[in-house]
């Protein structure tokens, strides 16, 4: 009966009852051993601290005692009451004195019972004090165990409630954890009910925490019942019609869900090793791949298992990895992960499963890699037909139009639907289409051919075009293909037409300029020149020739200067340039000029001399004859200066005896007048006049002389035109009234001052208006004065308009030669020395500006002379006489 | 009935009592200096002042103060009628009357000025300013007669004073002087004890040591008389020797010695020092 009952009870109540009878009974047993371990090593702690006190008591007494110093005594007492297990001290002399000191006795706290059973009686323990023989008294100490005995009574409890606690935490510990670690065998069961009925709901899950055992009951349980679950969901998952990655998906996902794995993965090596993850399904969680994934170290070999526990910066997991062979050189792995776990049990059943799910995912991929690369290559042919410049154009057997990339639309013109079906004879006018509708191979040797000969596309306009082509023929399982890839030679046949044309014209300029090229490679001794230069060295053409041989060449006065000017080129890589004369094989001599440079190759080292020779005997006979030319003209002008330096020499010679002839002659008229002698008077006046005549002449042939010895400097400043003006017209007033004239200014408001020579102004103005009034008789003069604006400079023109003579068009050519006048008759009329326009017009040019006549006979004349307002600064004027003179000496 | 024989018994309990503090024979006081510690001088003279006293027939016991100073006041004070000291000697003191009745049978004493063995100091002048231990301003061979010497000699030190001759010695071995005065004696028995070596850089003429000495005023002559005989006989008593010999082995001394039979002439160089001295009370 007992044993019907003892069934019944749960294991939950079994291991209750059992682990708290066992604590009840051995914690209590175990406490007094513990107490009972502590008396005994009190006890021994108090005899051995109970006599070192004492004597450490005694000696201190003693030796207040021999004294008799009590108080002292009372002092070490009190110092030491308080000592367990000591309570009191009494020391007491021969003669009845009586030191006692008392600490508070301690209370008992414990029970009696308590206190007998650990049997610590208090006691009073006596010494005497004795010295050499004298006794100086007893001294007596109290000695109570009461304080220990509350201690071990206070550990009792504390230990009874800790006892108490745990047994109560421990029936609750125990109580979940059997709960929990029993659940799964309850699920178990309930699973197993549920087989009997046929409703399969899945495995049973056992988490890491379940107990080994439990978890290898229910393993074995799964194994049994989840087989044929796992091949149902597998097969449904092969047999779907979508894609290859979507089903390896569905496949990762099973078996994560049936093994509780947190991470599947396909990954596959290829001959280089590179690590490639194709699919990946996470359960629960994803980490980062980069640091988990790292199982380089991990080779996986074919058709074997491996199995690792990795520790990670980041994460721990376990790791299994099955082959699930792709190809004979790609080996593809399934990857599981479990994180934060120590191990990966899977049972035989389950590995047979993932052996199989392996090997489907490795055929799967093989397939799906072969689409994927076949996917690739139509993709990147795709793209080089899109993009290529050329045109080209896929045909099939029957020489009809296949592909035609867009680069053959823009050639032809021919959209790609129009032309694909098309026979490829319309798009060459000059092929047949019988010639390429043959065989294919005979049909493309046969386009070949004739293409060869008739090199032109016709484009959908009609217009042909000039096209390069090459054709392949590619023979396929299926079909035989050919591949024609043509390229517009339209541009390029124009440029090669210009770049001819250029060349014949250089050739024609280098013929005429008489140039030829030449270029000298010192590493191979070679010389290359044009036929010009064989023209010019009187050379043969066709004959060849060597760097020595032009050297040898070269006159011999030259020859040295030439052979170092072209070596220094050839070492220091400069440039060589100069002249030389050459001695042709018909002892003709030629003068040549050469320049060359250095020519570099791809890799910019100097590789060559290039350059050009010019014959230019020509030029230097030209040249020769302009040198005696100059020669004879620099000879000329210095003659010229000679003549203007002896003149002006003789001018000044002639003018100072002269002054003395004027002088005295005034005087002597003076005299005359003064004694009455008209006819002496008259002679003076003669003699004046002559002399004034000579003095103007010299005075004239002075500045010429000046002038043309560029002597003549100006000397500017900034003055008053009006009263130049004025001073002027006052000064010719009675020269133009000497022959009735009427003489005016006309002035322009605007006209204010100048910048000039004043005095040369003057001198130019005098002589214009003494010309006027001189040949002009009862006639007017006026003297017109404007400003004016021309490219950007302010002129003044100053008009000398007179009423006289005139003059012809061949005395105005010989106006402004010197010595010369209108008329030989003129100067035996009016006088003058011939040397005032000439000396104005040279005047004129100094300060910047010109002078201009227009005469008539009979009519009057009108001369004008333009000056600037200011004269240029520091421009230098070149006389006639080709020497400068510094024009502002200011 | 009871309580008239209770009260008889209190009276008769009376008069035995007055009867015995009668007849009970006068208690003498013997003060030893403290030259070393309290319960090392009991050890040592208790057996000679039981010896004594029963060879005497007077009842001596020993009385000392907590130091040599204390102890000499309280034989100034008459609390002691006997004494072993040598602080006596001085002109006022000996105006109090001691006489001296025996001294020990030893070489006398000296006052010693010493340094430890490895110290750097050679002369006395380099003890100018430094600290040394003394055992009390009373000591007269371990302060008087060193100071006195050092005073002479124009050197100032930094006196320390310790309590007794031996507290002196520990102030100089613990360091904390450079130097200290003692008596050879003692200095010599504390170096073989606790293996101390030490170096003197000067040491007095020789004095006798301490004197057992005796006040007449307080004491009455017989028993002063009877006092001296059994301290001077007690070489020669078997007895005595034996009470002399466990004595010294108390201190450590090798040879055990008796007393003699002396006189205030034997401490008259005592005499002179204090009329000479440069050091003033």
């Amino acid at each position: 009966m007992f044993g019907v009952k003892f069934n019944k009870i749960s294991l939950l109540t079994r291991l209750l009852v059992a682990t708290g009878f066992i604590l009840l009974v051995m914690y209590p047993l175990a406490t007094s051993l513990f107490i009972a371990s502590e008396v005994r090593l009190y006890r021994s702690l108090v005899a051995g601290q109970t006599d070192a006190t004492l004597e450490s008591i005694t000696h201190a007494v003693t030796e207040q005692a021999v004294i008799g110093d009590y108080t002292a005594i009372e002092q070490q007492l009190k110092a030491r009451v308080a000592h367990v297990p000591f309570f009191a001290f009494s020391f007491t002399d021969p003669d009845g004195g009586k030191v006692r000191v008392q600490a508070a006795p301690p209370t008992l706290t414990s029970p009696t019972w308590f206190r007998r059973a650990l049997s610590l009686p208090d006691g009073v323990i006596e010494k005497q004090v004795i010295l050499g023989g004298v006794q100086y008294g007893t001294l007596r100490a109290s000695v109570s165990h009461i304080q220990f005995i509350n201690q071990a009574w206070t550990d009792v409890l504390s230990q009874l409630t800790i006892i108490g606690l745990a047994i109560f935490v421990l029936f609750g510990v125990m109580a979940a954890t059997l709960r929990h670690g029993l659940l799964p065998l309850q699920i178990v069961t309930g699973m197993a009910h549920r087989l009997k009925k046929g409703d399969y709901q899945g495995a049973v899950f056992s988490s890491n925490n379940t107990a080994p055992e439990i978890r290898e009951t229910i393993e074995t349980f799964n194994a049994a019942v989840c087989r044929e679950a796992w091949l149902a969901d597998f097969a449904e998952i092969i047999s779907q019609r979508n894609k290859a990655h979507h089903r390896i998906d569905d496949v990762l996902r099973l078996v994560c869900r049936r093994l509780q794995i947190d991470v599947a993965c396909i990954s596959f090596r290829e001959a280089d090793g590179l690590l490639q993850v194709p699919a990946v399904y996470t359960a629960s969680r994803r980490p980062r791949m980069e640091d988990w994934l790292n199982l380089s170290d991990t080779v996986i070999e074919r058709s074997r298992m491996v199995r690792a526990v990795r520790q990670t910066d980041r994460d721990s997991f376990v790791y299994v990895g099955l082959p699930a062979p792709i190809g004979a050189t790609l080996t593809g792995v399934l990857n599981l992960f479990r994180f934060d776990a120590e191990q990966l049990d899977i049972s035989r059943t389950q590995m047979e499963l993932l052996e199989l799910c392996a090997h489907w995912i490795g055929v799967t991929l093989a397939e799906e890699i072969q689409e994927q690369m076949m996917s690739e290559q139509k993709e990147r042919a795709e793209a080089v037909l899109n993009n290529a410049r050329e045109a080209i154009i896929l045909i099939n057997e029957d020489a009809r139009v296949v592909s035609f990339n867009p680069a053959a639309e823009e050639m032809f013109g021919y959209r790609s639907e129009a032309i694909q079906g098309g026979e490829i004879c319309q798009l060459f006018p000059k092929l047949t289409t019988d010639a390429t509708c043959c065989h294919l191979d005979r049909g493309i040797h046969k386009i070949v051919e004739e293409m060869q000969q008739h090199i032109y596309g016709l484009r959908a306009d009609g217009s042909e075009f000039p096209i390069e082509i090459s054709f392949t023929a590619v023979r396929g399982m299926r079909e035989h293909m050919g591949v024609a890839v043509i390229r517009d030679i339209t541009e390029r046949l124009a440029a090669e037409q210009v770049v001819r044309r250029s060349e014949s014209r250089l050739r024609r300029a280098q013929r005429v300029a008489q140039i030829g090229e030449w270029e000298y490679s010192p590493m191979y001794g070679e010389l290359i020149w044009s036929k010009e230069l064989s023209e010019i060295f009187g050379l043969s053409a066709h004959t060849p020739v060597a760097y020595n041989q032009v050297i040898t060449m070269i006159h011999p006065d030259d020859r040295e200067r030439m052979a170092l000017a072209f070596a220094a080129a050839v070492e220091n890589g400069g440039i060589v340039e100069g002249e030389f004369r050459i001695l042709r094989p018909d002892q003709t001599l030629r003068h040549v000029s050469v320049f060359g440079e250095p020519s570099f190759d791809d890799q910019g080292r100097r590789s060559s001399l290039f350059g050009v020779m010019q014959d230019i005997t020509e030029r230097k006979r030209v040249e020769a004859k302009a040198q005696t030319a100059l020669v004879d003209q620099l000879a000329a002008e210095a003659r010229n200066r000679s003549k203007s330096q002896f003149l002006a020499n003789v001018s000044h010679e002639l003018r100072t005896p002269l002054n003395a002839i004027l002088g005295y002659s005034e005087i002597i008229e003076d005299e005359a007048q003064i004694a009455n002698q008209p006819e002496i008077v008259e002679d003076s006046k003669r003699i004046q006049q002559a002399g004034i005549h000579l003095l103007a002449l010299i005075n004239g042939m002075l500045d010429l002389s000046k002038i043309e010895a560029g002597r003549m400097d100006l000397y500017c400043d900034r003055f008053d035109v009006n009263a130049l003006l004025n001073e002027v017209a006052a000064t010719v007033a009675p020269l133009a009234a000497k022959n009735a004239n009427h003489f005016s200014v006309i002035r322009d408001a605007k006209v204010t001052e100048m910048y000039t020579d004043s005095v040369k102004l003057r001198q130019i103005l005098f002589n214009l208006i003494g010309n006027a009034c001189k040949f002009t008789e009862q006639g007017r003069i006026t003297l017109t004065v404007q400003q004016m604006k021309q490219d950007g400079q302010a002129w003044i023109a100053l008009v000398v308009k007179d009423t006289g003579i005139g003059m012809n068009g061949a005395q105005l050519q010989r106006l402004f030669e010197p010595f010369i006048q209108a008329d030989a008759s003129t100067t035996q009329k009016y006088g003058g020395t011939g040397l005032g326009l000439v000396i104005s017009q040279h005047f004129c040019r100094l300060m910047g500006g010109a002078i201009s006549v227009e005469s008539h006979v009979g009519t009057g004349s009108v001369f004008t002379v333009k000056l600037p307002v200011e004269v240029p600064a520091l421009k230098p004027v070149v006389s006639e006489h080709g020497q400068y003179s510094s024009q502002n000496n200011y | 009935m009871r309580s008239l024989y209770q009260r008889l018994c209190w009276v008769v309990c009376l008069l035995l009592q007055a009867t015995v503090v009668q007849a009970q024979a006068p208690v003498f006081y013997f003060s030893v200096l403290n030259q070393r510690s309290a319960t090392l001088i009991a050890q040592h003279w208790n057996p000679i002042l039981a010896y004594v006293s029963k060879k005497a027939d007077v009842d001596l016991k020993l009385k000392i103060g907590k130091t040599a100073p204390e102890t000499t006041a309280l034989t100034i004070r008459g609390e002691a009628q006997f004494a072993y000291t040598n602080h006596l000697f001085s002109p006022e003191r000996i105006k109090l009357g001691w006489r001296v009745i025996a001294r020990p049978d030893t070489d006398g004493i000296r006052g010693q000025l010493v340094v430890g063995k490895a110290a750097s100091i050679q002369e006395l002048a380099e003890l100018e300013g430094r600290y040394v231990a003394f055992p009390s301003k009373e000591s007269f061979v371990g302060y008087k007669v060193v100071m006195n010497e050092l005073l002479r000699k124009g050197v100032h030190v930094m006196p320390l004073f310790a309590g007794n001759q031996e507290g002196a010695i520990g102030l100089l071995k613990s360091g904390k002087a450079i130097a200290a005065g003692v008596n050879e004696d003692v200095m010599l028995a504390f170096s073989n004890r606790e293996s101390f070596q030490y170096r003197v850089l000067w040491a007095s003429e020789s004095f006798n040591d301490l004197a057992v000495m005796a006040n007449p005023n307080l004491v009455p002559a017989s028993i002063i008389r009877a006092v001296q005989k059994a301290f001077v006989e007690m070489r020669n008593d078997a007895e005595g020797k034996k009470i002399l010999a466990h004595a010294a082995a108390t201190l450590k001394i090798e040879q055990s010695y008796g007393f003699l039979m002396a006189e205030d002439q034997a401490y008259e160089n005592y005499r002179r020092f204090y009329r000479d001295s440069l050091l003033k009370e």
